[in-house]
């Protein structure tokens, strides 16, 4: 009995509780507390942030916003990008973090919605996070050829813009309700974007109208970025273009910002030159020389000038999602519809007023979007808008023509984008059973 | 910029152990003794005596070694009657009973038959208890101390190339860099393919350290290599090896045993003999990098800062002890520099085995290890702030300076400022109890804990070229591994029928936790996290407990016939909520035909065992995989949740299946011995990180239980006594190996990559090697890619297997007179293909220098491309020489991995000695990795030159060699070695 008890006791020893809570991650089940909901709001701006880094990154190459240089890996831009193409293979990245900001936004607001608040209609809470569902969705219309939502089939990308509306309106019930009157006007401003999109020009000037009434010229709505908790948080532009880094991922060298700030000093899009002692010269197409040096940027295996852009010049600079001055173009471009260049000179020269530089002119309509491309390129450098503005205006056959460098490359070759939004990304091909390949996009 | 120096402090937490040790020491000068069995070993055959013969008496622990002329002593044998048993590699175990007198000396001789077969070698690996060769019914790889001529500077050098089956690639020649081993290929492609391992019955790491590289940021920026806790054991404590390679032998260990079990037993004390016997060894030796690169371009713009590293190991041991307690001492320090400036690793080990009869049914056993390693690199890899990466790229590189420009040194001279060092502490203990009641029944109890700590700093200081003001990041990380187990036997006696039954359960808990401490923004000098304006900090904690109970019969005839029937049941703390408890069972068969009476007996055949196994194993998920979580991760200091895991509440452990036959046998008038095995294994249930849709939210993948695999391959070993007359012998053997793996089904999931160009496929390798295959290589015309089934180039293509199909190693040993012995080993694998992610990442820049150097009409291949005048090139070169076509999709750099090299080659000379104590002096010369050979169409690097691992999160806790790829590394590096041993 005594050495049956000494195994029994044995087998207890080494026998098994296998219950084991480890701490760290979040229970899904904590997600419909009260408690949680400014995580769950913080956790869909974060990935709004998160989206906008890479959309305004990669698209700003595209765009020729800037010319990209340097690394071909994640902080470059692949050569395939390089030469204007955007694959589904390579934008997965792009598409898997729009997508994100978008359902964890309206995921997030259903679920206040259902089962967390029984206020929901004046909650800032909702307010905010339907704000995001908004930007999320005018971020992935704006930029992308087509819809996917939740796992379903692909469809037409104006999707995205009916989601955007649905938000926008409600949240700007929701935060004046709530007393949100900053919210309000933000949610004002993304509706008249994306009324834009929609055609509805007389809605879009309406609530600019709104945006200038209520927050006068220096209103800003603008995702911020900071400095720690990961690469996702900081501006990825700066971070993959600086000095700080080995990357020096793109270079304002041979675009029309460099052209542009050479010529008018505009601050808006600022880059830094600084001489080099020794080192090669480099005489660019149009006669400049500059003296290089090792450690600036490359491409093919050349080092080219190394002008880094200045308008994110830090890991913390934020990024704009609407503005007054933006307001002011949209005025500019309804006048231009209109046929009224006057106006629109009017509404641009607005913006240029607030940026301290000198009016322009013009006569004709052709001049007239000409100046209205430019200074919508000027004002919203990388802000992830250039290459929907590009898509937005060949679909309506605007006038106007753009700079030469936004249309050659370094090495003098025309350049052409080759598609003017980014593809559903493979990796929803590779796993939604109701989206293929064939799924793509006019241009 | 100076480069910081700091002290080390190693002496840590080996105090302790010295403290133990004196006590030990202390304690066996007070020990009595009652009598004393003396007595000669010799062959039955020739007569010869048999020196190193372990004569013992199994019940009291106790024993001696016989010496050159054959003879042996145990000292202080208690009064009565005793069984002495004498065991030999090669021989049959023989047994005599003996009656000591006090103060009398009793005269054993022994004759002992050779038996190359060893069928009466008892194992304890994969078997509940233990059981004799001739009972097991799957194959049991061993290596024995005795075999092992060279004198090997880490664990994974003594078990690389001697076990078919078991396959070791080296991944850098970096200090302290570890290799990968894989037994009879990889079982899963989500988890972990490493083996268990197993020191003395204690369950300890065998996934690799994790890297050393910051928690934020690029996961690259370090060295890029992982070391290797087996690494820690010092070589020369071990004993012997027993291996145990696929599902049909490790059933009884349960969910985590799918890949295999390696159990390493360390040196015990020995009593009996006239005091302490010591044994000191002293190793000198250089190292060196095999060449790489081309003919121009030596190293690949490696070349001025390569140089001839240092190797120096320093061991002593003693072993000793009485009737009642027996010990093995041991204390060794290693101190090796590297062949790139800033090199170096060191480790300092201790071991204390003891062995304790308080009782004449009662025998304690307590082994404890202590080690402290430092090693120290420069940044390597595919680190665009490493040494190794720019020099590759050349005017690529991040300095656009381009090889032979004067300024390329001295610009790369600014990235040595980047420090990075590792300490590691390992503490490993463990202790059984045997207690035997009553005859025949024999219960044994484990104990064990192994505690491996890292400690990371990963060091860009102020004013460092590619970070100015400077980052720090310090990792501390400890793994433990807590285990405990009781077996029950009982063994049944019936005449020609035998019964073995054993019982008894197994607890694992594994916990592991890491703290990262992140600065940035430091201050000039020698800076702490502390003093960076940016600081982060990174916490994960986890802990995961198997457990299972265990049952296995094993039933004898008339000690030929053999069958084994067990049983596992299984739990798993990560286990989803539906899995519940996996029954894991196996059966084996085992037939010695050589004794049965229609046995040729010729000198052609000799003894010969039928086996046949079959059972099963898992491998189970991580932690946090079957629990739907979302990951804090804090927004500009609020808190913010993402979606992380979707969870899945039915997973479960992905299950392998394997059936194993083969057979061992002698041949030759028992000259020649040989060992075959086929086996087959299906992994079902196979655990795929399964990527989610994207649209939905969730952007990570899950595992789910839905894959299907297959291994399937032969192993066979043959050694020979070729020649042996007089003071003349030579002897030689061979193992091959094959592994053909197969991914039989997706389930449903999409095909995905696993890194490094690897690919899940259905019908191809576990993983296969993807990218585009250019089918006119040598053709001068446009590169000709394979297509799709949509007429595109395909960017998937499959070229084949990842891990070696064909692993053939061979050894010869020439023995001339005065004992000198000259003795080599080699090693073959091939039928794998490998991706050169070196050659890709500055093709894609346009800065190859093959391309510089292909000349044609005076011009370079680039000039030529770049001209459009490339009718003189092949479509080979055109494809990499054209960065358009290099910089696309899927790539073109992918090769045949097949090599050879020569693992040792060693030369052992005795030195006749005239010392009083001083039994034997040994000097060895041995090369290692002196010659290689690569496959004609493997250009620039090494197959063994590999990307080395990811960043360690939270919910995992190593990197799973998965694939393997060329990066921006240096390939294993060789060694000349002069070493001296002495015992007495």
């Amino acid at each position: 009995m005594k050495k049956l008890t000494l195994i029994v006791l044995a087998l207890t020893f080494v026998a098994c509780d296998l219950e084991v809570t480890n701490p760290g991650p979040v229970q899904d089940s904590f997600l419909v507390t009260e408690e949680a909901q400014v995580g769950v709001v913080n956790g869909a701006g974060r990935a709004l942030s998160s989206a906008m880094n890479w959309i305004s990154y990669t698209g700003g190459a595209i765009s020729r916003e800037v010319t990209p240089s340097g690394s071909i890996g994640s902080f470059g831009i692949s050569l395939r990008t390089q030469e204007g193409y955007l694959d589904a293979n390579e934008t997965s990245t792009h598409w898997n973090t729009s997508q994100r900001a978008r359902w964890m936004a309206e995921s997030g607001a259903a679920r206040m919605k259902e089962e967390v608040y029984d206020d929901y209609s004046s909650n800032a809470n909702y307010a905010q996070i339907l704000l995001y569902a908004g930007y999320a969705n005018r971020l992935l219309g704006e930029n992308f050829c087509c819809a996917v939502i939740d796992g379903e089939s692909a469809q037409d990308g104006s999707t995205y813009f009916d989601r955007a509306l649905d938000n926008f309106n409600e949240a700007i019930t929701v935060a004046k309700a709530a007393g949100e009157t900053d919210l309000a006007t933000a949610a004002q401003a993304g509706r008249a974007s994306v009324k834009v999109w929609k055609g509805d020009w007389s809605a879009a000037v309406s609530d600019a109208d709104a945006v200038l009434s209520a927050g006068g010229d220096n209103f800003k709505y603008e995702m911020p970025y900071y400095d720690g908790y990961g690469i996702d948080v900081y501006n990825r532009i700066y971070y993959a273009s600086s000095g700080d880094g080995p990357y020096r991922a793109n270079t304002v060298w041979h675009t029309a910002y460099e052209e542009y700030s050479q010529e008018m000093g505009d601050s808006r899009v600022g880059f830094i030159f600084t001489e080099k002692d020794g080192g090669p010269d480099w005489t660019d197409l149009d006669g400049t020389t500059y003296q290089i040096e090792s450690g600036d940027a490359t491409v093919n295996g050349k080092i080219i000038p190394w002008l880094p852009q200045q308008k994110h010049d830090k890991r913390t600079s934020p990024i704009r999602l609407s503005s007054s001055q933006e307001m002011y173009l949209i005025k500019a471009e309804n006048a231009l519809n209109n046929g009224s260049v006057d106006d629109a000179l009017t509404n641009i020269n607005a913006v240029r007023t607030l940026a301290g530089q000198d009016a322009v002119t013009a006569t004709t309509a052709a001049e007239g979007w000409t100046m209205l491309k430019r200074e919508r390129g000027i004002e919203l450098w990388l802000e992830a808008r250039r290459l929907g503005d590009m898509r937005r205006w060949k679909d309506a056959s605007a006038a106007g023509s753009y700079h030469e460098y936004e249309t050659t490359n370094w090495e003098g070759s025309a350049y052409t984008p080759a598609y003017l939004s980014f593809p559903i990304g493979q990796s929803e091909i590779d796993t939604n059973p109701n989206v293929t390949a064939s799924d793509g996009r006019p241009y | 910029m100076l480069k910081i120096i700091r002290n080390e402090n190693r002496s840590g937490g080996s105090l302790l152990l010295w403290f133990t040790m004196t006590i030990v020491l202390v304690m066996t000068q007070t020990l009595y003794a009652q009598g004393v069995i003396t007595g000669r070993v010799t062959d039955s055959d020739t007569g010869d005596p048999l020196a190193g013969v372990n004569v013992f008496i199994g019940v009291l622990g106790i024993g001696a070694s016989s010496t050159a002329d054959g003879n042996y002593t145990i000292d202080r044998v208690p009064e009565g009657r005793h069984e002495v048993t004498a065991g030999y590699i090669g021989y049959e175990t023989s047994s005599q009973m003996v009656d000591v007198s006090s103060g009398a000396t009793v005269n054993v001789d022994f004759a002992l038959e050779s038996s190359p077969l060893m069928l009466d070698e008892v194992f304890v690996t994969g078997t509940a208890g233990q059981a004799r060769r001739r009972e097991v019914g799957n194959s049991v790889g061993t290596i024995n101390i005795s075999e092992v001529n060279e004198p090997v500077a880490n664990l994974e050098d003594m078990l690389s190339a001697r076990i078919p089956g078991l396959n070791i690639q080296g991944t850098s020649g970096a200090s302290g860099a570890g290799g990968v081993i894989r037994l009879r290929g990889n079982s899963s492609v989500a988890m972990s393919n490493a083996p268990l391992v197993y020191i003395d019955g204690v369950r300890v790491r065998s996934d690799s350290y994790p890297k050393n590289v910051p928690p934020t940021g690029y996961s690259g920026r370090g060295h890029n290599t992982l070391s290797s806790p087996l690494n820690d054991i010092n070589p020369n404590d071990v004993e012997r090896v027993e291996v145990i390679k696929g599902a049909a032998a490790t059933t009884l260990y349960g969910t985590e045993a799918a890949a295999g079990v390696i159990q390493i037993f360390t040196k015990k004390g020995t009593s009996g003999v006239s005091g302490a016997k010591w044994n000191v060894q002293v190793d000198q030796g250089t190292i060196f990098l095999p060449e790489f690169g081309t003919e121009e371009r030596p190293y690949f713009g490696l070349g001025p800062f390569v140089k001839d590293g240092s190797k120096a190991n320093y061991s002593v041991s003693t072993t000793g002890g009485g009737a009642d307690l027996r010990y093995f001492l041991s204390a060794n320090w290693s101190d090796n520099t590297g062949v790139l400036p800033d090199s170096r690793d060191d480790r300092l080990n201790f071991r204390g085995n003891f062995g304790f009869s308080p009782a004449k049914n009662l025998q304690i056993n307590y082994n404890t290890m202590v080690s402290k390693s430092h090693t120290q690199n420069p940044p390597q890899g595919n680190n665009a702030h490493g040494l190794t990466l720019n020099a590759y790229r050349g005017r690529a590189s991040y300095f656009g300076t381009e090889w032979g420009d004067p300024m390329f040194k001295e610009e790369l001279d600014q990235l040595m400022v980047y420090d990075i060092t590792s300490e590691f502490t390992r503490y490993t203990t463990g202790g059984e109890m045997i207690w035997s009641p009553i005859p025949n029944f024999t219960n044994t109890f484990k104990l064990g804990y192994d505690r491996s700590h890292a400690d990371h700093r990963n060091y860009r200081p102020y004013g460092f070229i590619r970070a100015t003001y400077g980052i720090l990041a310090d990792l501390d990380w400890t793994g433990e591994l807590i285990n405990s187990e009781y077996i029950g036997s009982y063994d049944l006696d019936m005449g020609d029928i035998t019964l073995d039954v054993s019982a008894g359960g197994q607890r694992t808990e594994s916990r592991d936790h890491h703290i990262t401490a992140h600065a940035e923004n430091l201050p000039p000098g020698d800076a702490t996290v502390t003093g960076g304006a940016s600081q982060q900090a990174r916490e994960y904690r986890t802990k995961i407990i198997n457990a299972g109970y265990f049952g296995q019969a094993l039933i004898g005839f008339k000690d030929r016939y053999f069958l084994t029937l067990g049983m596992r049941i299984d739990g798993f703390s990560a286990f989803g909520e539906e899995a519940g408890y996996q029954q894991l069972p196996k059966v084996s068969a085992s037939y010695i035909i050589s004794d049965e009476s229609f046995w040729p007996q010729t000198p052609l055949f000799g003894a010969m065992k039928l086996r046949v196994a079959w059972g099963q194993s898992g491998r189970a998920p991580g932690a946090f995989d079957a629990v739907r979580t979302w990951d804090p991760v804090g927004w500009g200091g609020a808190v913010a949740f993402f979606p992380e895991n979707v969870g899945n509440s039915s997973l479960g452990p992905e299950i392998t299946t394997e059936i194993e036959f083969g057979f061992d046998a002698t041949f030759l008038n028992d000259k020649v011995t040989m060992e075959f095995t086929s086996y087959d294994q299906t992994t079902t249930d196979a655990l795929f990180s399964v990527t989610q849709t994207p649209s939905l939210g969730f952007l990570g993948s899950q595992l789910e239980n839905v894959g299907e695999l297959k291994n399937s391959g032969m192993e066979m070993a043959v050694q020979a006594d070729i020649v042996r007359t007089g003071s003349f012998g030579l002897s030689g053997g061979f193992t091959l190996a094959t592994n053909n793996s197969e991914v039989l089904s997706l389930g449903g999931s999409p095909e995905f990559g696993v890194g490094g160009g690897g690919w899940i496929k259905e019908g191809g390798s576990v993983p296969g090697i993807i990218g585009r295959k250019i089918l006119n290589p040598n053709d001068l015309a446009d590169p000709d890619f394979a297509k799709d089934e949509n007429g595109s180039t395909d960017v998937r293509y499959m070229f084949g297997p990842n891990l070696p199909v064909n692993v053939y190693a061979g050894f010869l040993e020439v023995t001339l007179p005065m004992g000198i012995r000259v003795s080599a080993r080699g090693e073959y694998m091939g039928g794998h293909y490998i991706s050169d992610g070196a050659s890709s990442n500055v093709a894609r820049r346009g800065a190859y220098t093959v391309c510089d150097e292909i000349v044609k009409g005076g011009s370079t291949a680039y000039e030529l491309v770049n001209a459009g005048t490339t009718d003189q090139l092949t479509a080979r070169e055109r494809a990499m020489c054209t960065r358009s076509t290099v910089g696309g999709s899927g790539n073109i750099f992918i090769y045949p991995a097949d090599f050879f090299k020569m693992r040792d080659l060693t030369v052992t000379v005795p030195i006749p000695v005239q010392f009083n104590n001083i039994n034997s002096m040994t000097l060895k010369f041995s090369a290692r990795n002196a010659y290689r050979w690569l496959n004609e169409d493997f250009p620039l690097f090494d197959p063994e030159m590999v990307a080395g691992g990811g960043r360690v999160t939270g919910g995992s806790t190593a990197y799973y060699h998965q694939s393997r790829s060329i990066s921006e590394h240096i390939p294993p590096t060789g060694s000349y070695t002069l070493s001296l041993r002495v015992t007495f």
